[in-house]
């Protein structure tokens, strides 16, 4: 009788799933099995580029948003109560402002009559503008500044978990500040470290705003390649490929991520 | 040790902040300059922008169609969501875990591949309308945030304060809808909110699902900035992040600050 | 209010795991029965299948000789106390305590009276507007009693309520809950595993092991006569010596005769309390003799582990002088202060 209901409880949510959603994928995936769309998409150099471009500036903003996002997190964990709600909630507030908004600072700011270059002109530094919009570099910086709130939200829960006494026991032993972060903080934040990682390398990986404004059409990656595939150039199959490669790569590689966590992080889990 | 008040820490923090701060300020400003292109620092001083935001017919329709497709695909997230969490977390249901990973299927999937792939399924091969597809994708997109919220209080919520309410003589609906909402109260705000705000900003998922008179907020921006370079799109940033804070403060004056670092 | 009685309960929630087995029970009108046992031996299974949180997979739970097994929680009438009190947060003392009289739709201003009464009765008058969170965990468990005694319950239940207060709390709230239980002639039914609680509080206590009641009785009839080795070692006993010959009175262990008070057919174990063993200076009948090997100090006795013949035992004395590792002593069982046990 009580497994009737948790049954009842949970089959609207097991239908829309199925219905809504693995239906709709095997729709994608099937028609892509069997043909040689997986071999032409691997044969092309373009394809290559675009894949090995949306790989490297995952890698690049995951790398950059945890470098930028530590320091950040560290220090806002350790503000009064007070402060730091505030501090959490300036954090928030570009995590619920539309991507589109805050990719658009960049144009601005990027540009060729854009900001940056305005002062490098001012301060002689260069001659003519420089190009920085429509390059790998602003989709990097752009997606960098899209999900560094987000690494920053996953590492201070992990920061607030820290036992201060163990930092206090380093520092009676002679460690620097320095090495008390290297070695005695950052060791102890892997899962934060980790969860941040995954959210903004998936995140990074799948986003389409970011490089669609700052990318530019000379700079597709997998996920504008989709939309290209599909709706200019009228390649389903292909578009569908696509889809599939990038499920693909992005599965792999986070679970590699997970694979290397778990190799540096020996200790005995509690999950 | 390191101290909240290190001196490279917080030289470090004050970059990154103002890394994450100063540009959307500066858009703010820009929103107000009077030249027909975008400038920073900005000359003049002008509203006309903001009242060419709602000459745009796209701008207008589209705000509305995204308040309606954000509201309904949050309280079908709800409706959907929470009895299933009811079930994962009050019953004994086998293979919990799984069901868990299965309900939080949809972050798994690239947003794009999401509009794809119902583009095809259900537009294409079901013929769904495009406004049901919209809806279903942006439900997609809002089911895991209910699940993982909810989940959350409901776990930290002691489960023998139900069992007292059914002793006292409440049936299991009855003390579902007077002890346990109540007290996961704040959660449901929360996801509600979270869920509503991804919605209404979401691109991706639209993306493949619109069509003539079906245009989102955030695509018809996108749509605006690929052909035109005017403080018009500063402006109707401004517009969205007061919609962002006037969202954040109900949340703070509804459940408090400390719902509002939840989320 | 009402009797209560337990007729083969069994629960499994697989094959492989039984959690109770052929449970018997029966609580007259107005007892006290508590439940003793160790946590996983099924006592809070067995409570909880009574209040109708759980259904049993076999036997019967009848109150007032109706079986009430197929009654869902809410129509049961109970009144229960859980361990972690289970206030309903966002409702204050009084509607805490008013919760079960509005579900049975009692009048508004009836509900007042009677909440204001037993309000007075467990000292919270001053606490009615209060949220739980505002209380300390004493005067939780107030609430939680009150909330319970208030429905005027067919049977009270009490999960391990003092387990999460402090000690010196735990004795005054068990002697109001046994005070309260008393005034108001409850049937109730205490589950615990501390065995002074229970004692204290208890009409009659069911000592129970792997789902199975060991020993149905009185605290009395428990503490000087255990039936089994569970039930001793539970209430204290920690002298067990296996038996290898019986006759009569007599029982040999280790080739000593030991005479015992009462015999118990196939007993395999006897049993002495530490402080129930004399030093004595000359051998005799049920003496046996020993060196001690290690003491320590208890405060109002020493605790000496003696090596004999019979095996290593723990013997309490209460004197001035203590005795040194190494000293010869004899040790003597009173023929009534040592027991003979069943399995």
């Amino acid at each position: 009788m009580r497994n009737r209901s948790a049954f009842m409880l949970l089959l609207p949510g097991v239908l829309a799933i199925c219905l809504f959603l693995f239906f709709p994928l095997l729709q994608t995936i099937w028609p892509t099995l069997g043909g040689n769309g997986y071999s032409q998409f691997l044969h092309s150099g373009y394809n290559r580029t675009v894949l090995g471009r949306t790989l490297l500036i995952a890698v690049v903003t995951t790398l950059l948003a945890l470098g930028l996002g530590l320091p950040l997190a560290l220090w806002i964990a350790r503000q009064k109560a007070s402060f730091k709600s505030v501090l959490s909630v300036v954090i928030l507030f570009p995590i619920l402002t539309n991507a589109v908004v805050r990719n658009f600072t960049w144009i601005i700011i990027l540009g060729k009559d854009g900001v940056l270059n305005k002062v490098l002109l001012g301060l002689h530094l260069t001659q003519q503008p420089v190009t920085l919009l429509y390059t790998n570099a602003a989709i990097v910086i752009g997606s960098v500044y899209l999900f560094l709130p987000i690494m920053v939200t996953s590492l201070i829960g992990s920061v607030e978990e820290l036992n201060l006494e163990v930092e206090e026991a380093a520092a009676v032993l002679g460690a620097t500040p320095w090495t008390t972060f290297t070695r005695v903080i950052v060791p102890q934040l892997t899962t934060g470290i980790l969860t941040g990682s995954i959210l903004v390398f998936a995140g990074a990986m799948t986003a389409y705003t970011t490089p669609q404004l700052l990318g530019g059409n000379r700079h597709l990656v997998m996920a504008t390649l989709i939309y290209q595939q599909a709706m200019t150039l009228g390649d389903w199959n292909q578009a569908s490929v696509v889809a599939v490669v990038l499920i693909i790569m992005t599965v792999v590689v986070l679970g590699l991520m997970r694979l290397v966590t778990r190799w540096l992080d020996r200790r005995p889990s509690h999950a | 040790m390191l101290k909240a008040n290190n001196k490279v820490l917080l030289t470090i923090s004050a970059v990154v902040l103002f890394f994450l701060i100063a540009p959307l300020v500066m858009v703010i400003i820009t929103a107000f300059g009077t030249d027909a292109t975008i400038a920073f620092p900005i000359h003049g001083f002008t509203f006309q922008w903001f009242s060419n935001v709602f000459a745009q017919p796209d701008f207008v329709s589209g705000f509305q169609m995204s308040l309606v497709v954000a509201l309904a695909a949050s309280v079908l997230a709800l409706v959907v969501g929470v009895p299933l969490v009811y079930a994962l977390t009050r019953y004994h249901v086998h293979h919990q875990a799984w069901f868990q990973t299965l309900f939080l299927s949809p972050t798994f999937i690239p947003e794009i591949v999401i509009g794809f792939a119902l583009y095809q399924a259900l537009v294409i091969t079901v013929r769904l309308p495009l406004l049901a597809t919209l809806l279903i994708g942006h439900f997609l997109l809002c089911l895991p945030y209910v699940v993982r919220l909810v989940t959350a209080s409901m776990v930290l919520l002691d489960a023998h304060i139900e069992e007292a309410a059914w002793v006292y003589g409440s049936s299991r609906l009855k003390a579902f809808v007077t002890v346990t909402i109540p007290n996961i109260r704040a959660s449901l705000v929360a996801a509600f909110m979270l869920c509503f705000i991804n919605s209404f900003n979401n691109i991706p998922i639209s993306l493949f699902l619109n069509g003539p008179d079906l245009s989102m907020l955030p695509t018809a921006i996108l749509n605006y900035l690929q052909n035109n370079y005017d403080p018009t799109v500063s402006a109707i940033s401004v517009l969205l992040m007061l919609f962002t804070a006037a969202m954040m403060l109900l949340v703070e004056k509804v459940l408090g600050m400390k719902a509002l670092n939840q989320m | 209010m009402a009797e209560l009685e337990i007729r083969d309960l069994e629960m499994s929630y697989d094959k492989h795991h039984q959690i109770l087995k052929d449970l018997n029970l029966q609580i007259k009108d107005g007892e006290l029965v508590s439940i003793l046992g160790p946590s996983g031996c099924g006592k809070t299974t067995t409570l909880r299948i009574i209040a109708g949180l759980l259904q049993q997979t076999g036997g019967q739970v009848l109150v007032d000789g109706t079986d009430v097994s197929k009654l869902p929680v809410h129509k049961r009438q109970f009144g229960m106390v859980f361990q972690s009190y289970a206030l309903f947060p966002h409702l204050t003392v009084f509607d805490n305590v008013a919760f079960g009289l509005k579900q049975r739709k009692v009048a508004k201003a009836e509900i007042a009276k009677q909440v204001t009464e037993i309000l007075t009765i467990t000292g919270l008058q001053d606490l009615a507007k209060r949220f739980p969170a505002a209380l300390s965990g004493g005067q939780q468990q107030r609430v939680s009693l009150a909330r319970a005694l208030v429905v005027n319950p067919r049977l009270l239940l009490l999960d391990e309520p003092l387990s999460n207060l402090d000690a010196k709390l735990r004795v005054s709230m068990r002697e109001e809950i046994r005070r309260l239980q008393q005034r108001l002639k409850m049937t109730a039914m205490f589950v615990t595993h501390d065995q002074e609680e229970c004692f204290a509080i208890s009409d009659r206590v069911a000592v129970m092991n792997q789902g199975k009641i060991e020993q149905f009785d009185t605290p009395q009839t428990i503490y000087r006569a255990p039936k089994t080795v569970f039930v001793a070692r539970f209430i204290g006993y920690e002298n067990f010596l296996p038996v290898t010959a019986e006759a009569g009175l007599t029982y040999h262990v280790n080739g000593v005769a030991l005479q015992v008070a009462a015999a118990v057919p196939q007993a395999a174990t006897l049993t002495i309390r530490p402080d129930r063993i004399a030093l004595v200076d000359a051998p005799g009948a049920n003496t046996v003799a020993g060196t001690v090997q290690s003491s320590t100090y208890l405060g109002n006795a020493y605790r000496y582990v003696v090596v004999t013949k019979l095996g290593t035992l723990k013997v309490d004395h209460v004197g001035l002088s203590r005795l040194a590792d190494g000293a010869a002593v004899q040790l003597h069982f009173p023929q009534d202060a040592l027991l003979a046990l069943q399995d």
